[in-house]
């Protein structure tokens, strides 16, 4: 309901827009109704309604006069939005069969007439698979706007609109912030229907719902709600639907903005949605139960809800053996704390807790801090700092440079301070390692909420000691624990101590995921059967020993 | 926030855990000494025995709280009392949690601030105690409940490695003879360690909250339970390390205990680490209790927002937390505490009882009565 | 949007909080910390109490870390905190004590009682209770002097009392010990004894650790293949005496009464269930030089103390506790005609043996209650643990003197459990 009422809405903004220019937008466009614009008889009222919505200046709006070809002759107007349309599509769609009609004989006796011209067009002359009339003047302009075109006919009320989408668009790439080494390499890319494409060739179920909408008033920017019929729950779809509905936006870039209109806190540094740019990992999200948002002209995919553990899974984590994806995950949440706490860590054990040290390190911490100016709070701060800047600047600067810049920039800025007596080698050593963990956080988002709350924590750390640490891990840990992504608690797998072990801190065997994780209250909760591994207990007792291993299907 | 009904109530092992904390986190820090004074080797059986009192306290509360289903402390003492008196009874109840905030809070602002601290300011750390306090209290039971879980198995891992690593320098010997100096002094001993049991009738704030109703005295019973041995093993560490008579020299032994067990050569010193640790679990439960005692102001002045009731109590807290400054007094408090605490909690859920017994025949009559 | 408020204030109260305490925290920043690595302590005729210091110097780099430097301090004082207050006024980083390796407490300070030092160390909440404390006979500023390979004196001891005590058959004398058994009634303090002993000039070999007293027999030669490393380095003219642990000294109360040989302190050890590698050369039976080295890897002593004991305090005094202990040794170096392979012999080595700890035992029971009267083996709190409090309390206060009364009888049963190849170095042996 929700979206139908929007799609109205955007038209009536879109018409206002077009007659009384930017100052006609300014009522709230929910409010109206849209009435029926018909589309005039005559072609050149056609023309001059379509200049005074596009006016006379726009390059890329193409207005073409063709004669067809019947006796007599009837004028027509093809009209469409050049760099959104396949050129090839429109010569030999739309033009050839307009122009080169004799070919067609069976159109012949029909009479000229320009008021079923439109029906004998669609039935008989274009060859387009997607191709309807249209008497709405706005839904004509809304169709040519997203890639099709339009042919009106002079004494028609209708106009025929043929698919013929074609701009130019990035190919499918490998995702450039999700790498792994092993897996697919398919990325999203800007366009909504490759990318729908991409996850119905994943999900071959007719229980895949792609629910359209369109947010922007004047982006208009196409977004489906992806879900699984039958796993999700109902009830969460609705809720993502209906703060979509709400969002009364004028454009939409990313999905970036429609995730700030839909968290439910966007005041916590923690990201409260899953974004991906795999759709691998969205297709694993959709089985799991969660909501997908596709944004048209956005190559992440959201995915809700979200929790804590969600952003220390990388898709890898299942396609790489589980002997070693485990360890690996568990390292991921030991290299977060690390890069949360250990600038925090050494500044408190430096300067409140000496005696904890081992006499040797303490020696050695305070012969490299001897040359140091500064306090060691004040250094942390500088060489955290500087670690921000290069980081910042390299994401910045084309990938070739980047690095050279990271690399020249650390390198050199931590010799060369070093030298200069301004910081410590053993707070280069801890930044750097700070630096690293924090690369590991497969989630940039998760990442820069980290390196916000370092500086905190490290503040806290410095006045307090390790005491000032701990109360400030434990207003984040209070803070996590009331977060909520959808109204589910944020830490919700992470307190299940039967799930923590399958696939929250550490990730066990595929075939012992039997259940969808609860934390999205999929409707379905069976994930796989009790037999992926039957043929292993049913091996014959003869077969004992010859070959090593085969167990763990026990479980 | 709360779209979701139940997701945001609290399961019975989070409402264990939360129990298992509240009884567990303060107390165990000066208990070795207190104890070891009055009962030597004796003090950690004594400790162990004082389960029984809380766990008596925890039982009393579960059949109360079964007969009035769904409702909080303040709600079953407006059903049943007539009015003046269940107000007294619920501002009794917030003096119980305050008093029992003002000495925790001061008991760790004296663990911190003495030996490692020194030259920071006590009202700082005060305010910064209070302020995560407040925090956690503003965010709710839920949230309390959830950071709970996350810390308190490190808290039990804690112990486990306080225990562990003080095997080397324990002599398992120091525990005999386990009746300590005599019986009546280990009943005396179990006693004021039932206090600390005691400290459940806290949780009689929230029992409303939970959203399994049936089982919420197993799941308090429980926690009463985790929480009494781990204080008694904390006991007996401190014994089996410094002997029952230089337990009763140090105001913390378990302090004293972490400073002389560490991990070989590179962290020699793990105290700090530890008392980190406890200072988390400690801050959660000053949350749990500042928001069952600001719940229970609200309740009885009918505040429409609890919320009202944190800053006044906050600020209070600081105050009370600043006092009294010796260590001697901190300890003459917490024994006072330990000597009346457990006669008001097993009081309090008694004439609750009594009362709702009272009650039944003439609630029958009249329907459902009031209901709040 | 008042959550997001209050909120907002707690996040900005508590940094100012933070912005604002470092200046007036107890920060402290590490350069400017002195690190205390070892502490002596002696009498001072004037003023009370001498205190030597010896503070590590900020190592500068990799290459500081092998030379380690060392500032030494020393004070006087009326008391240990006035002295260590001196210390304080006279250097510019503020005073440590939380890596205090060691404690070098003189004779004189020990016989005069030191309870008056064990105060002000409780106090400092950074001390280690783990710290090493010996007492020495030779001038405490020698030995704080003591420099060996770039080691200062306080790592020297330190790895002394770590590697070398237990072969050496030395009390672990951690700070923790001697508090106990100055607090505790029912035991007493046993303490390392650590002397300087002449270092023997040519090098190369192990420098015999003589000068300790005990029978020839007892003593083993080998204190450290460590010090043997060293003997080059001191190759100038007087060369500079190193520190050995030998022997213990033995306290009743906090006052020390006199000294035990490494075989007598040997002896406690295996009353305590404490040794751990024990190492002594053995004589044995038959013609000419035929000696075996052993080490003791583990004992356990069985104490019966007769029930009427335990329940009337009256009782206690004179009567007789059977002590068994059970040891096992190692075979580690055998220099024999007679290699011991068959079951036979080995018995008799045994019995050689057991007889040989039965007399240790006994010579160190008849110092500790004749000469001392210093329950030094715990005996004590054998008796606490199985006796109902109010008993105890009657024998607590005089439990010297009943002590001193008992009739032990002592009887051993020592086992070769190794012999044959060892795969570690010298001296690391542990039992299993």
């Amino acid at each position: 309901m929700g979206v139908l009422r929007v799609l109205s809405a955007l038209a009536g903004a879109i018409r206002m827009a077009g007659r009384g220019g930017p100052g006609g937008s300014g009522r709230s466009p929910s409010q109206d109704e849209t009435p029926l614009r018909r589309i005039p008889l005559a072609l050149d009222d056609v023309e001059a309604e379509l200049k005074a919505d596009f006016g006379d200046s726009n390059s890329d709006v193409v207005m073409r006069r063709v004669d067809l070809w019947t006796a007599p002759e009837v004028h027509g107007l093809l009209f469409y939005i050049e760099g959104l349309v396949d050129r090839a599509t429109i010569n030999s769609v739309g033009l050839k069969p307009l122009m080169h009609g004799e070919r067609c004989p069976a159109v012949d006796p029909i009479p000229a007439r320009g008021d079923v011209l439109a029906d004998i067009l669609i039935s008989h002359l274009v060859p387009s698979g997607q191709i309807s009339a249209v008497d709405d003047f706005n839904k004509v302009i809304e169709k040519v706007l997203t890639g099709e075109a339009a042919i009106f006919i002079e004494g028609c009320p209708k106009a025929v609109v043929f698919e013929a989408k074609g701009w130019e668009h990035r190919g499918v790439d490998e995702p450039s912030t999700e790498k792994t080494l092993r897996g697919p390499r398919e990325g999203f890319t800007e366009v909504l229907r490759v990318n729908t494409a991409l996850v119905r060739r994943r999900l071959k179920t007719p229980h895949l719902r792609f629910d359209g909408t369109t947010v922007g008033v004047r982006s208009k920017t196409d977004m489906v709600v992806v879900y699984i019929k039958g796993i999700t729950d109902p009830e969460l779809v609705e809720q993502v639907k209906q703060r979509i509905a709400c969002i009364n936006v004028d454009i939409v870039g990313d999905s970036g903005i429609i995730e700030e209109f839909i968290e439910d806190r966007p005041d916590s540094p923690f990201p409260q949605l899953q974004y991906t740019e795999r759709p691998d990992r969205f297709c694993a999200g959709l089985s799991e139960g969660l909501v997908g948002v596709l944004v048209d002209s956005s190559p992440f995919a959201l995915m809700a809800p979200a929790n804590l553990a969600s952003f220390f899974q990388s898709a890898e984590d299942y396609y790489d053996r589980y002997p070693f994806a485990g360890p690996l995950r568990a390292l991921r949440y030991v290299a977060g704390a690390l890069a949360l706490v250990f600038p925090a860590l050494y500044v408190g054990v430096a300067t409140y807790h000496q005696e904890m040290l081992p006499t040797s390190l303490a020696l050695a911490i305070a012969g490299s801090h001897l040359p140091v100016p500064f306090p060691t709070l004040v250094e942390a701060l500088l060489m955290e700092l500087a670690l921000e800047l290069i980081r910042e600047s390299a994401v910045r600067m084309p990938d070739p440079v980047g690095q050279t810049m990271g690399f020249v920039g650390a390198l050199l800025l931590g010799d060369a301070a070093v030298a200069a007596g301004l910081v410590s080698p053993i707070m280069v050593i801890v930044v750097a390692v700070t630096g690293l963990a924090s690369f590991t956080i497969p989630h940039y988002s998760v990442g820069l909420a980290v390196r916000l709350l370092r500086f905190g924590l490290l503040l806290l750390a410095a006045g307090m000691g390790l005491f000032g640490l701990a109360a400030g891990v434990v207003v984040i840990v209070l803070h996590l624990s009331a977060l909520t992504s959808l109204g589910v608690p944020y830490l919700q797998p992470m307190l299940h101590s039967q799930d923590i072990f399958k696939d929250i801190l550490w990730r066990s065997p595929m075939f012992t995921h039997r259940y969808r994780p609860s934390f999205a209250r999929p409707v379905d909760r069976i994930r796989q059967g009790r037999s992926s591994r039957e043929w292993a207990s049913q091996r014959q007792p003869e077969d004992w020993g010859r070959d090593g291993g085969g167990d763990g299907e026990s479980r | 926030m709360a779209s979701r009904g139940d997701r945001n109530h609290i399961k019975n092992a989070q409402f264990a855990v939360l129990t298992a904390q509240t009884v567990f986190s303060t107390g165990f820090l000066a208990v070795g000494g207190l104890f070891a004074t009055i009962s030597e080797s004796g003090a950690w059986l004594g400790t162990l025995l004082g389960a029984l009192g809380g766990l008596a306290v925890a039982g009393l509360c579960s059949l109360v709280v079964q007969m009035h289903p769904g409702k909080n402390l303040s709600g079953i003492a407006d059903a049943v009392l007539p009015k003046a008196i269940s107000k007294l009874v619920s501002l009794s109840y917030a003096a119980y949690c305050v008093w029992l905030l003002a000495a925790g809070t001061r008991q760790f602002i004296l663990a911190i601030w003495i030996p490692f601290l020194q030259t920071a300011s006590p009202l700082t750390l005060a305010i910064l105690v209070a302020a995560v306090t407040l925090y956690g209290a503003n965010l709710g039971i839920e949230a309390i409940a959830r950071a709970s879980i996350v810390f308190f198995p490190v808290v039990v891992l804690s112990i486990l490695v306080l225990a562990g690593l003080s095997v080397p320098v324990a002599a398992p010997g120091r525990l005999l003879p386990a009746v300590g100096v005599g019986v009546p002094e280990l009943l005396r001993t179990s006693l004021l360690a039932s206090s600390f049991g005691a400290e459940c009738i806290v949780m009689m704030a929230f029992v409303a909250h939970t959203n399994e109703p049936e089982g919420v005295g197993r799941a308090v019973a429980w926690g009463v339970l985790v929480g009494m041995v781990m204080m008694a093993a904390v006991v007996a560490i401190d014994t089996v390390v410094l002997g029952s008579r230089a337990v009763t020299r140090v105001i913390f032994p378990v302090l004293e205990v972490a400073k002389l067990v560490g991990f070989g050569e590179f962290l020699e010193r793990s105290e700090v680490l530890l008392l980190s640790v406890w200072f988390c679990a400690a801050l959660l439960k000053q949350a749990t209790v500042f928001h069952a005692s600001a719940r229970s102001i609200a309740d009885t002045l009918g505040l429409k927002n609890p919320k009202l009731a944190l800053v006044p109590l906050g600020a209070s807290l600081v105050v009370a937390s600043l006092y009294p400054t010796t260590v001697v007094a901190v300890l003459e408090w917490v024994r006072a505490f330990l000597r009346y605490t457990i006669w008001y909690a097993l009081g309090l859920p008694l004439t609750l009882l009594v009362a709702s017994m009272l009650r039944r025949p003439e609630r029958a009559h009249q329907g459902e009565g009031r209901s709040r | 949007m008042r959550g997001a408020l209050t909120r907002a204030l707690l996040a900005l109260s508590l940094l100012a909080l933070c912005v604002m305490l470092p200046g007036c925290g107890g920060a402290a920043e590490i350069e400017d910390i002195g690190f205390v690595l070892a502490m002596g302590v002696d009498r001072h005729e004037e003023s009370g109490i001498k205190l030597w210091l010896q503070m590590a110097l900020p190592s500068s780099g990799p290459e500081g870390q092998a030379q380690q430097e060392s500032l030494p301090f020393i004070t006087t004082g009326e008391t240990l905190y006035q002295a260590l207050m001196k210390a304080q006024a006279q250097s510019s980083r503020r005073i440590m004590l939380g890596h205090v390796r060691v404690v070098v407490i003189g004779e004189r300070l020990a016989r005069e009682g030191i309870a008056a030092l064990l105060d002000p160390l409780v106090r400092d909440g950074s001390f280690r209770y783990r710290s090493w404390v010996v007492v020495t006979p030779d001038p405490v500023g020698e030995v704080m002097q003591v420099s060996l390979g770039g080691q200062v004196a306080a790592n020297y001891i330190n790895d002394l009392m770590e590697r070398e005590a237990p072969t050496a058959g030395v009390p672990s004398s951690r700070f923790i010990d001697l508090l106990l058994a100055v607090e505790e009634r029912g035991m007493e303090a046993l303490l390392a004894r650590l002397a300087l002993a002449e270092q023997e000039d040519d090098g190369g070999g192990a420098p015999q650790a003589g000068g300790g007293p005990g029978p020839a027999d007892t003593m083993l030669g080998g204190s450290g293949e460590g010090v043997g490393g060293e003997a080059e380095t001191g190759g100038e003219a007087p060369a500079p005496r190193i520190p050995v642990v030998d022997g213990a000294a033995v306290f009743k109360g906090d006052r020390m009464v006199g000294w035990i040989d490494r075989r007598l302190s040997a002896a406690v050890l295996m009353l305590k269930n404490a040794i751990q590698g024990y190492t002594f050369t053995h004589e044995l039976a038959g013609e000419g030089q035929n000696r075996a080295v052993f080490s003791l890897l583990s004992t356990n002593a069985r104490f019966s103390i007769p029930r009427e004991s335990l329940t009337d305090p009256a009782r206690i005094r004179g009567s007789t506790v059977r002590v068994n202990v059970a040891g096992l040794v190692r075979l580690r170096e055998l220099i024999s005609s007679e290699q011991y392979l068959t079951l036979e012999s080995l018995e008799r080595l045994s019995a050689d043996l057991s007889a040989r700890v039965e007399r240790d035992i006994r010579d160190l029971l008849h110092t500790a209650q004749a000469e001392f009267r210093s329950d030094v083996i715990g005996l004590g709190e054998r008796f606490r643990q199985r006796m109902s409090h109010s008993k105890w309390a009657q024998v607590q206060g005089e439990w010297d003197e009943v002590f001193s009364t008992l009739n032990i009888e002592v009887t051993a049963n020592i086992e070769i459990r190794k012999r044959g190849q060892t795969m570690r170095s010298p001296g690391q042996d542990t039992a299993i």
